[in-house]
């Protein structure tokens, strides 16, 4: 495996959030994460709404500046990029959001929100610039009937193929996937997921692929992170996290998952109660009110760090 | 289908085809309005009075009969007489014609609408922008200053303006304009601070679109329907606060043909005189009830999603 | 097969919708039954009608721009096809109870949770006579059992909380203790658990299951995610375009998928095991329900078609017993 393209070290925010009147709480929606992704890898970010997944994408676009922590883009420190150089970052990183539909401005063209990043960082325009995003359209598999046609008028699936032709208009090496099949339908997520696969074998890109849908990640990454209250809890290799999870959590969620088969596997686990606030992290390892193999009071009063196992696997538990 | 085979098409008619290509989708959207707003009646009537309003601006001057008279002639030989086939709606005290003085009337009421409106724009959108997407401090100064003047009704600040800087009809406007703004802030902040954190506007962040771009090529034009809507409205609103203003005297001053002015004078005739009175005052009502109903079937087209149940 | 006598049952049902763009044709000769207690799915990808069915059924889709095409709904014996607006809402507030994917739009947001559950518990009381009517104590007793029925943490307490309160998975929680207030014999579940995490869609489903074997209610969960239905249902429909393609046991549908469409959504989803190496999806796109594709409605995606299968609507056939598919392969028609 080659070095890493993008290397995050304690990565943290916070958010002051309006509680009642004239009163503000902290909410720790990203709590101290490590993360290396290898470049041409795959990796997955797994966890249940509300743990930091986005936080952590829009840190990595900088869209959003982090309270702590670093992050180092091919030895570059881009934590507080600016001006020019952030220009340059915004060339090599790109992101593709959740919801099609509301990624793409209702009131411009196709053309226009596939030209946009064309204009802003290559300076096209006229026929130079038809021609290239004729060519971008072509290699999400859309023809040049869509150009002039509004979001609107698009389905899901094609939307999405837009919004990807937007990221990879410029030929970034890192692209950050924020739950781009979560609003699509089981067929039309197949086509999105077998041509994402192809894509990035294609342009040679690296995947952070964000997604609550372990199938799914099971399906394209490589590797895996899953996040539970704005902490990574288990890492590793898809395939070992995933026919042997090590934290309880993991566990937990593998086996929360209803299958589309006729026979449910026998002896589920369903955790009860709900996903803590993140303007009350439990104290401790954040997962213990909801543990099942809670082992004692380390539990509730020491925060497990994340430590190395074999297989190149890391886990954050007490057990 | 090969070009080759049909006859030779003329430059004219391949760009033709070639815009509509391009603007097919607007096209579609356009007849789509069409057909919504066609379909109900209290839009259809709005339009209606409002094109008959912007008719009169235009052409007044040709069909009045009398244009002199709303310039300060006087023929006491025939004041004050009733309806009539040479006065359709009767004469005034110094004997000019009441529907020369209400179709000219039309342009004095324009001219104020659509200049205490631009400036309303003109100085609302950019501070709405301003205020929506900086937060912080300057965000609250803009609010705050903005809900001082909501908080003290409009036509009474415009009052409080026009009696320190006297009566006339550019202090009426003046003192319009001044009231009017917040409530552009109001729209535009609210609108701009929901549209800064929809995805689109960070996907172009993402691409490295700077905020002059970001203002003018994302926000804006998904601001346009509702300064369309408010816009309409406030055409009515606006020309309603000016006659009112020139009713107790402070806006525009005779021999100006301005309804509110109009009505006034026509009071010290009533009941007798009813003509004087009631013709302006029907002319301020279709006026404003015009803009409001197109306002709404706008609104009702544009921006479907806000529309009362 | 000597069956129960269907608790719902839907014959031949179509029903187009008027547009600005034209008469979309949004159900086609749709036929779906419920026994009494039996837990039946409907899938199928977006904009297929599943929601459109049965919200038709009970009567909460206005009309026009909708128009019944054709067909019968028969419920608990009595033909409710053109029933009046009165029966309607009589069974809807009685007999079939219906819960939704997004349950804040269903909670008022102003009245505590318990307010709003015992509006419910009289709304439902006022349709009995007189004397079986519960005084404000019993009610609030009531509200107190329906809320620990859905497990509810603290029921007590939890009366007094507003809505935005709760997490998603509580208020779906309190939706479904709603819909329990009048004994409903059937249970419509609209994408219940779209909304909600993986923990806590297992929480839901586990309810939802323990419920309909308590109490013995039927229930029609409507979802797009196979694995949800299969989780809860013993029993599964796949729809298509407006129309029911396939009809089986949930044995039957994922042991020996039969319609081409099934079989096409079974290869999309990609699996938690790691077992399918590339997914297969289906060319084309979803029809356009202005103008369908004449024949068979997928017939214009599906690798197998004939040509039959343009020209004439496949029949529903029952292949074995209890497992039905509308496809011509199946009835020896294509050619
Ligand atoms: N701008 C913000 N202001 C306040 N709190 C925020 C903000 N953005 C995110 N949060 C909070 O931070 C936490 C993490 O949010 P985030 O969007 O990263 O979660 P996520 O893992 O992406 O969830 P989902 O699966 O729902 O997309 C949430 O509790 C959220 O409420
Ligand atoms: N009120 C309406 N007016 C016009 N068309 C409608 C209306 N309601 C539904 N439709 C159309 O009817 C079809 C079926 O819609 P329905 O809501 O039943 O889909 P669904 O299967 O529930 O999809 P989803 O999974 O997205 O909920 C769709 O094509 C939809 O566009
Ligand atoms: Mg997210
Ligand atoms: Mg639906």
């Amino acid at each position: 495996m080659s070095a890493a393209l993008l290397e995050v070290r304690g990565l943290t925010r916070h958010f002051r959030v309006r509680d009642g009147f004239r009163q503000h709480r902290t909410a720790v929606a990203v709590d101290g994460i490590d993360l290396a992704l290898r470049a041409g890898e795959a990796y997955g970010l797994v966890g249940e709404s509300g743990s930091g997944k986005s936080t952590v994408a829009r840190m990595i676009l900088r869209l959003l500046s982090p309270t702590a922590g670093t992050m180092v883009f091919r030895g570059q420190d881009i934590t507080a990029l600016q001006g020019e150089a952030l220009m340059r970052l915004r060339e090599n990183i790109q992101i593709v959001f959740q919801d099609p539909h509301a990624s793409l401005n209702p009131r411009k063209t196709i053309f226009f929100s596939v030209a946009e990043p064309l204009v802003i960082h290559r300076g096209l325009r006229g026929t130079a610039l038809q021609n290239r995003v004729e060519e971008v359209l072509e290699i999400v598999g859309l023809s040049g009937n869509f150009l002039y046609r509004y979001p609107h008028e698009l389905s899901g699936g094609q939307k999405q193929r837009v919004c990807i032709a937007r990221a990879v208009a410029l030929d970034p090496k890192l692209l950050v996937l924020d739950e781009p099949t979560s609003a699509l339908d089981v067929s039309v997520q197949a086509q999105v997921l077998e041509f994402l696969r192809d894509l990035k074998a294609r342009l040679d890109l690296t995947y952070l692929f964000i997604s609550h849908d372990l199938s799914v990640v099971r399906h394209l990454c490589d590797r895996v992170g899953v996040m539970y209250l704005g902490r990574i809890v288990e890492e590793g290799a898809v395939a070992k996290v995933f026919s042997a999870p090590d934290h309880p959590y993991t566990q937990s969620l593998l086996s929360a998952v209803p299958l589309p088969q006729a026979k449910q596997p026998a002896g589920r686990i369903v955790l009860s109660g709900d996903v803590p606030s993140p303007m009350a992290v439990p104290s401790g390892c954040a997962f213990h009110p909801r543990c099942p193999r809670k082992i004692g009071a380390v539990c509730e009063t020491e925060r497990p760090s994340l430590d190395s196992r074999p297989q190149g696997r890391r886990v954050a538990c007490h057990l | 289908m090969s070009a080759a085979s049909h006859p030779p098409v003329s430059p004219w008619r391949q760009a033709l085809a070639a815009w509509r290509l391009r603007h097919h989708s607007k096209l579609r959207t356009m007849r789509l309005y069409a057909f919504t707003f066609s379909r109900s009646l209290s839009s259809m009537i709005g339009l209606g009075l409002v094109l008959l309003f912007f008719f009169l601006v235009l052409a007044g001057p040709w069909i009045v009969p009398y244009p002199e008279d709303a310039t300060g002639s006087v023929n006491l030989d025939i004041k004050l007489q009733p309806p009539s086939a040479e006065h359709w709606f009767g004469t005034d005290e110094v004997g000019n014609d009441i529907y020369t003085r209400v179709v000219l009337g039309t342009q004095v009421s324009f001219q104020i609408g659509l200049i205490v409106v631009s400036i309303a724009m003109i100085l609302g959108i950019p501070l709405g922008i301003i205020a929506g997407l900086s937060g912080g401090w300057l965000r609250e100064v803009i609010m705050r200053v903005t809900d001082v003047f909501l908080s003290v009704p409009g036509l009474v600040l415009s009052l409080a303006i026009v009696a320190v800087l006297g009566p006339g009809i550019l202090n009426a406007i003046f003192a319009l304009a001044l009231v009017w703004w917040p409530g552009y802030v109001r729209l535009i902040e609210s609108k701009a601070l929901s549209l800064k954190s929809e995805p689109f506007v960070d996907a172009a962040r993402a691409v490295g679109a700077g905020m002059p771009r970001i203002i003018f090529f994302h926000i804006l034009p998904n601001c346009v329907s509702p300064i369309v809507v408010k816009g309409s409205m406030d055409m009515g609103l606006a020309i309603l606060a000016a006659a009112s203003l020139g009713f107790i005297g402070l806006g525009a001053q005779p021999p100006h043909p301005e309804w509110g002015a109009m009505i006034s004078i026509g009071r010290n005739y009533l009941p007798d005189f009813w003509w004087y009175s009631t013709f302006p005052g029907i002319a301020i009502y279709l006026t404003v009830l015009g803009f409001n109903l197109l306002g709404d079937g706008l609104r009702d087209i544009l921006d479907p999603k806000t529309r009362s149940r | 097969m000597a069956e129960p006598a269907p608790l719902l049952e839907i014959r031949d049902y179509s029903l187009s919708i008027s547009t600005f763009d034209g008469v979309l044709k949004v159900l086609d000769g749709i036929n779906l039954s419920i026994a009494p207690g039996e837990a039946v799915g409907i899938v199928g990808e977006t904009g297929c009608g599943k929601s459109i069915t049965v919200k038709s059924v009970v009567g909460l889709v206005p009309s026009p721009p909708a128009r019944v095409e054709a067909g019968s709904v028969r419920f608990d014996g009595r033909d409710i096809t053109s029933a009046d607006e009165a029966t309607i809402r009589r069974i809807r507030g009685q007999e079939i109870a219906m819960i939704f994917q997004d349950p804040m739009t269903y909670l008022n947001p102003l009245f505590t949770v318990g307010r709003q559950l015992r509006d419910v518990i009289q709304a439902k009381d006022r349709l009995k006579p007189q004397s079986e009517r519960r005084d404000k104590r019993s009610i609030q007793a009531k509200a107190v059992e329906l809320l620990s029925q859905v497990h509810l943490p603290n029921p007590e307490r939890q009366l007094d909380a507003y809505p935005h309160q709760l997490s998603g998975g509580m208020r779906q929680r309190v939706l479904i203790a709603m819909a329990l207030a009048g004994a409903p014999k059937l249970l419509i579940a609209d994408e219940p658990t779209t909304a909600l995490d993986v923990t806590i869609q297992a929480q839901i489903l586990d309810l939802v299951k323990d419920l309909v074997e308590r109490l013995g209610m039927a229930v029609l969960v409507i979802s797009h995610d196979l694995g949800v239905v299969a989780a809860i249902c013993q029993r599964i429909v796949v729809m298509y375009a407006g129309t029911v393609v396939e009809d089986a046991t949930t044995e039957a549908l994922f042991e020996n998928p039969k319609h081409p469409y099934t079989r096409g959504l079974l290869a999309a989803i990609p699996r938690l095991d790691g077992s399918a190496d590339s997914l297969a999806s289906i060319a084309g796109t979803i029809p356009n329900l202005i103008d369908p594709p004449r024949g068979c409605r997928f017939h214009p995606r599906c690798a197998e078609a004939g040509e039959t299968c343009r020209q004439a609507k496949p029949p529903s056939l029952e292949g074995a017993p209890g497992h039905w598919v509308a496809c011509h392969i199946y009835g020896g028609g294509v050619g």
